[in-house]
């Protein structure tokens, strides 16, 4: 989230799109409901009147609750928000100011980069199935020096002519001069990104509205389904928005991130937000619902494949020692410093300092200058290998992997396509599960249909505490991070996940001391200081995390000098040094356990531990309600992230000043925690988006794989042909099993899953409990009346759902809120099925996920759950 | 003590049935069946209220009579602690008791097990153990139990009030642990004060937007179903879809009590001949479903025609 859950409260507009909030996070639409109705408790009724939108295929509880209900086919956000930002350009509903200060919008773009062209952008290679990102850039504009001093200025003008940008040089007089010749002692000075106000021809602006004006009302419809007053009584609602004074907040889930477009899904969200004004705002924002209560700490903490604690990507093969990965993570690395805009922090470029210290906080004094900091120790992803959850299950498929410890998780009904997952575990030597339940991972050899004897697989049980039954830190989705306590014993033999750990490394040390191994080193110099006693101390754990000097030392800090004594907690990630000199173990929860007495709200220093009840710092009545004393959220206690563009920086005035997140009051910014030194002024700071390089919101962006703008593509399994485009579906993606996917001859029925507020993922949690098990007994599938008709299928029926992976039977819930809806010229029926269930647990039924293809978002793999084609029939034909 | 009350907003509830579960919790309820997910609107579950179900969360597809457009409601089903309870009156023994703060609460100790509470209740609340040997009444309480302690019993301090300020927080109830149900809801969907200031509540929220409510369709002024319905009842409910579409009869003012008189004249009648019927009917049920599970595996598809037959009765 770049807000929190309590700010949703402050929103003017809400849309959620790829969320049922109302059922999978109802304590989140406690703030919903209050942004609509107003706080019960402390506002006046009638005083706040957000609008709520909803925009799924299903009229779900959320929609119940909504002003608008938007039917969508799943699959077609891009389509659905481009449409928007369309609408948005078209009628002038877009936050001008806000774009033209905060965003790339002026950006002269790349001549060469000509946008898409039947669906690929420029610089596409099919084979690799990979872009060449080199024209996926801006230009700048720079000041070159020769050895007397004198300077010349290199600017672009526009070529209308030839639609093109040109290289202008002037001296310091405003004549114009030939290109400087390097031979002849120029070199370059400084740049900046080079800007055009008037957003005018070759800009990203221009570039976007070219890009977005093929995606009019009538083509999203056609593509989406969604009936064309809905469409644009939507529109015009949510871009409402783009006034300075009201705030629009966008709530999404994994209806928006589990497709093959997932990422760029949200990338079309935050353009849409960009353009309205809507970020780093009260009320605003891009806010991804986490799916559990921890996950944002799980991602913060590197859970994923490809980062390492702080969002450190995980190193690949080619980046051999640390200063190879160092030059390419870091922006600016090395001699590049002077491509740095002055005027942009580009925050990324403080990359060395938070992985050296990550480095000493793994191998502590073991890890030197001379040795890289132990940078060899960290396992290197193979180029070109995937370690996603999709492929790790490949590997284990082809006996690559031979054990797993699976903590928490149940990927026997949770992961894609389990049927093969299931298959794919029977060929490990050995499986850990550790949960509070037996887990239907956890008996995967005795499920029903397969015989115990051929699996060869040795499974082992751990018992795991709840989290009631352990202390520690948990992180919500708005970066808050609480730390809770322990309230019971844990029962029977039931262990936490850090005990479980502890004594795994512990005994792994000791075997490597004693046994040896082809590589110990990583293993027996890790540094691992939790305690001696039967339970690790947590906040010993917790002390690592914000960071400590491992030696006394002078550093310097925003230009100032100051002397540090070793072992002492750092107060910021300002503080970590690059040289050794600091050990932190996740640089963006610095400051989160500083040193006692330095917070007056976390007497022992802990201020994840903090409970004041004051609405803001300075003003216990702020109007927004930031609770900066309660927990603390990452970054630095920063309750909203980018709050610098919430105001004109010119002026230093909130757009919105009924609801001011940070303000300017004459000395310096105060409200919430501003990016930077609070003291500088207005006009004279750095851009608001410090984590960009050029300090800007992207529009225009080259991160990701399949473009720099979203682009409509299909599902891989989708009922009709890319009315867009020739391009299908996703060009980066790669296919892991192209025989296991289903067409719309054989399966002409859309179908997505879903979870329901009385069920917890894949279930062990509450399919074993008898109340929550009474309210949704067994698995089922929502059918839409007219399907159901044609099938002759009754509520409560027993019908056959197959895809090309498998088939399940499962109940039908035959139902008025799962329209068909008008498709590409045809009528195309959809169907929704909770995936909550396995053959575990006292609530047993189908697994959904046995239907699920093998596919994910090119990048980040995440599977693509919610689009897939089935087919439906009534057990035992038509009665 | 002032009365208390809850005063329940339905277009604040999102269904989730958080209440439902606290309310199994909170008075030990076991799950069980009847199974009715798979009837109407689907959800729903038990489809009615019964011996271990206090309180049950009912799903309604409506067409929203102003857009024309599928709307779908929420609404909870419990006890509604009338002020002049119909059940009290009828029970000619007294087991059924009016406490002052609110609740009407049963005691085991006095009742003879003839059930005219259940043919008083113009809501039709109160359930009988058919099953038991021993059989019980069984209802909301309204939490007498949760009702009747203080936090200050439990362990939460008020500190920083005077003398003067803590009686009237005590005279507001202010002081005492809500009904369960209240204490779970995550959308404010329930709040609980006193009636009194839960009936200024409800109407300045009718104020705030008031052509968006239904006019009561006798006296044509604001509804807040509760507020005299039967004489007034402990539940005040708020809603912007008429309540006849969500399951609330449209209930004459007077007192119920009134009629219960009237129907005590039936007792006779009454005790014979729907203690027969109810009892010939438990058993029934019972023995059909003893011979479905006799015949095993294939008895399920059975159960969902059955249910399908069942559906349309309850509400």
């Amino acid at each position: 989230m770049t807000n929190h859950w309590v700010d949703i409260a402050n929103a003017d507009r809400i849309m959620i799109i790829g969320s049922n909030t109302a059922e999978n996070h109802p304590m989140a639409f406690k703030w919903v409901m209050r942004a609509i109705h107003g706080d019960a408790h402390q506002r006046k009724v009638g005083e706040s009147k957000a609008k709520l939108i909803s925009v799924d295929p299903r009229l779900t509880r959320t929609g119940s609750r909504a002003d608008l209900w938007v039917p969508i086919r799943p699959g077609t956000d891009i389509a659905f928000i481009g449409g928007m930002i369309n609408y948005a350009i078209e009628k002038g509903r877009i936050q001008k100011e806000y774009v033209i200060q905060h965003t790339n919008a002026g950006f002269k773009l790349n001549p060469q980069f000509k946008g898409a062209v039947d669906g690929i952008f420029t610089g596409f290679n099919p084979e690799k199935k990979q872009y060449d990102k080199s024209t996926w850039s801006w230009l700048y504009d720079e000041t070159w020096q020769n050895p007397a001093g004198k300077k010349l200025f290199k600017s672009w003008v526009w070529d209308s002519g030839n639609n093109t940008w040109v290289a202008k040089w002037t001296d310091e007089k405003g004549t114009e001069v030939s290109e400087p010749d390097p031979k002849a002692g120029w070199a370059l000075e400084s740049r900046s990104v080079s800007k055009d106000i008037n957003l005018g021809p070759g800009t990203v602006y221009d570039l976007l509205k070219k890009h977005f004006s093929r995606y009019t009302p009538e083509k999203v419809c056609e593509i989406t389904g969604t009936p064309m007053e809905k469409l644009l009584r939507c529109y015009e609602l949510y871009t409402d928005t783009h006034r300075p004074e009201m705030s629009g907040t966008i709530l999404y889930a994994m209806g928006t991130t589990q497709h093959t477009v997932g990422s760029q899904n949200v990338r079309s969200y935050a353009i849409l937000q960009l353009l309205l004004g809507n970020i780093g705002v009260a009320g605003g924002g891009i806010n991804a619902l986490r799916g559990e209560s921890n996950v944002q700490g799980s991602t913060d903490f590197g859970l994923l494949f490809h980062i390492l604690p702080g969002y450190l990507e995980t190193p690949i093969d080619t980046w051999k020692d640390l200063k190879s990965y160092l030059a390419a993570k870091t922006p600016f690395y090395g001699e590049k410093a002077k491509e740095k805009d002055p005027k942009s922090v580009a925050w990324w470029s403080n990359f060395p300092k938070y992985a050296v210290s990550l480095l000493k906080a793994y191998w502590g004094d073991a890890a030197t200058v001379e040795n890289d900091f132990c940078y060899s120790y960290l396992p290197k992803r193979k180029t070109g290998a995937n370690y996603s959850h999709i492929g790790l299950f490949d590997a284990m498929e082809k006996g690559i992997i031979k054990g797993l410890i699976a903590l928490g998780q149940n990927p026997a009904v949770g992961g894609p396509n389990a049927l093969q997952e299931k298959k794919a575990l029977g060929n490990l030597d050995w499986l850990v599960v550790a949960d509070l339940w037996i887990t239907e991972t956890a008996t995967f050899w005795k499920r029903p249909g397969v015989n115990p004897s051929e699996i060869k697989t040795e499974v082992f049980f751990l018992p795991a505490a709840s989290s009631v039954e352990k202390e520690g830190s948990i992180t919500n989705s708005g970066r808050w991070a609480q730390w809770r306590y322990k309230a019971q014993e844990p029962p029977g033999m039931a262990k936490s996940d850090l005990w479980i750990l502890d004594k795994l490394a512990k005994k792994l040390k000791e075997e490597f001391k004693k046994q040896g191994t082809k590589f110990p080193d990583p293993v027996l110099n890790l540094s691992w200081n939790y305690g001696e006693g039967e339970e690790p101390d947590v906040n010993l754990v917790s002390k690592e995390i914000n960071g400590y000097y491992t030696a006394d030392g002078t550093i310097t800090v925003q230009g100032k000098q100051i002397e540090v004594k070793k072992g002492k907690q750092v107060p910021s990630f300002a503080n970590l040094q690059d040289n050794g000199l600091t050990a932190c173990g996740c640089w963006v929860y610095a400051g989160s356990n500083v040193n006692p007495g330095e917070d007056k709200y976390a007497p022992d220093g802990n201020r994840m531990k903090r409970r004041s009840a004051d609405r803001s710092n300075e003003d216990p009545n702020h109007p927004i309600g930031l609770w900066s004393n309660w927990a603390w959220s990452w970054p630095v206690n920063r309750r909203i992230v980018y709050n610098l563009a919430s105001v004109d920086s010119n002026t230093g005035k909130p757009w919105a000043p009924q609801k001011p997140v940070v303000w300017w009051n004459g000395e310096k910014f105060v409200g919430d925690v501003p990016d930077g030194n609070p003291t500088l002024p207005p006009g004279k700071r750095h851009y608001a988006f410090i984590m960009r390089k050029d300090g800007h919101g992207d529009l225009f962006s080259p991160d990701l794989a399949e473009g720099p703008l979203p682009e409509h593509y299909e599902p891989v399994e989708s009922p009709i042909p890319n009315l867009m485009s020739k391009q299908q579906y996703n060009p980066c993606i790669k296919i892991w099993r192209p025989d296991e996917i289903g067409t719309s001859q054989e399966f002409p029925i859309v179908c997505t899953t879903y979870r329901v507020t009385e069920h917890w993922q894949a279930g062990a949690m509450t399919r074993n409990l008898p109340w929550l098990v009474e309210l949704v007994p067994t698995s089922f599938v929502e059918i839409g009346e007219e399907l159901a008709n044609e099938k002759g299928i009754r509520n409560g029926d027993i019908v056959i759902l197959k895809s090309k992976r498998g088939s399940i039977e499962i109940h039908a819930l035959v139902t008025k809120r799962m329209p068909s809806l008008m498709v590409g010229g045809k009528k195309v029926h959809q169907v929704g099925v909770v995936w909550h269930f396995g053959y575990e647990g006292l609530g047993k039924g189908a697994s959904a996920n046995d239907l699920t293809p093998m596919v994910g978002d090119a990048n980040t793999t995440i599977p693509e759950y919610k689009a897939f084609l089935v087919d439906i029939v009534k057990k035992g034909g038509a009665s | 003590m002032k009365p208390m009350a809850v005063l329940y907003d339905f277009d604040r509830c999102m269904g989730c049935r958080a209440c439902q579960v606290i309310c199994k919790m909170w008075n030990q309820n076991p799950a069980g069946p009847p199974a009715s997910f798979f009837q109407g609107p689907g959800y729903q579950n038990p489809g009615s209220l019964n011996d271990h179900t206090f309180s049950v969360v009912r799903y309604n597809e409506l067409v929203d009579p102003k857009t024309g457009e599928l709307r779908y409601y929420f609404g909870r089903k419990q006890c509604m602690a009338c002020l002049k309870p119909a059940c009290a009156s009828a029970c000619i023994v007294g087991a059924l008791e009016k406490l002052d703060y609110g609740p009407v609460i049963w005691h085991p100790e006095k009742c003879m097990g003839c059930r005219y509470c259940m043919v008083a209740c113009p809501f039709g609340v109160p359930t009988f153990e058919w099953h038991s040997n021993n059989p019980r009444i069984r209802k909301c309480t309204f939490c007498y139990n949760r009702q009747g302690s203080k936090y200050e019993e439990v362990g939460v301090k008020f500190e920083g009030y005077s003398d003067e300020q803590k009686k009237q927080l005590e005279e507001d109830g202010r002081l005492m642990l809500s009904p369960a149900c209240v204490t779970a809801c995550p959308s404010d969907s329930m709040i609980y004060g006193t009636r009194e200031a839960m009936l200024e509540e409800a109407y300045a929220r009718i104020e705030a937007n008031p052509d968006a409510y239904p006019k009561h369709p006798r006296t044509g002024k604001p509804w807040v179903y509760g507020e005299h319905e039967v004489g007034g009842t402990s539940w005040l409910l708020l809603s912007t879809v008429p309540y006849d579409k969500l399951g609330f009869p449209i209930l004459p003012f007077e007192p119920a009590d009134h009629y219960t008189k009237i129907s005590m004249i039936s007792v006779p009648i009454t005790f014979t001949t729907v203690v027969i019927a109810m009892a010939g009917s438990y058993y029934l049920t019972k023995r059909r479903e003893e011979v479905k599970a006799s015949e095993g595996k294939t008895s399920k598809e059975k159960e969902s025609k059955e249910s399908e037959e069942k559906k349309g009765g309850e509400s």
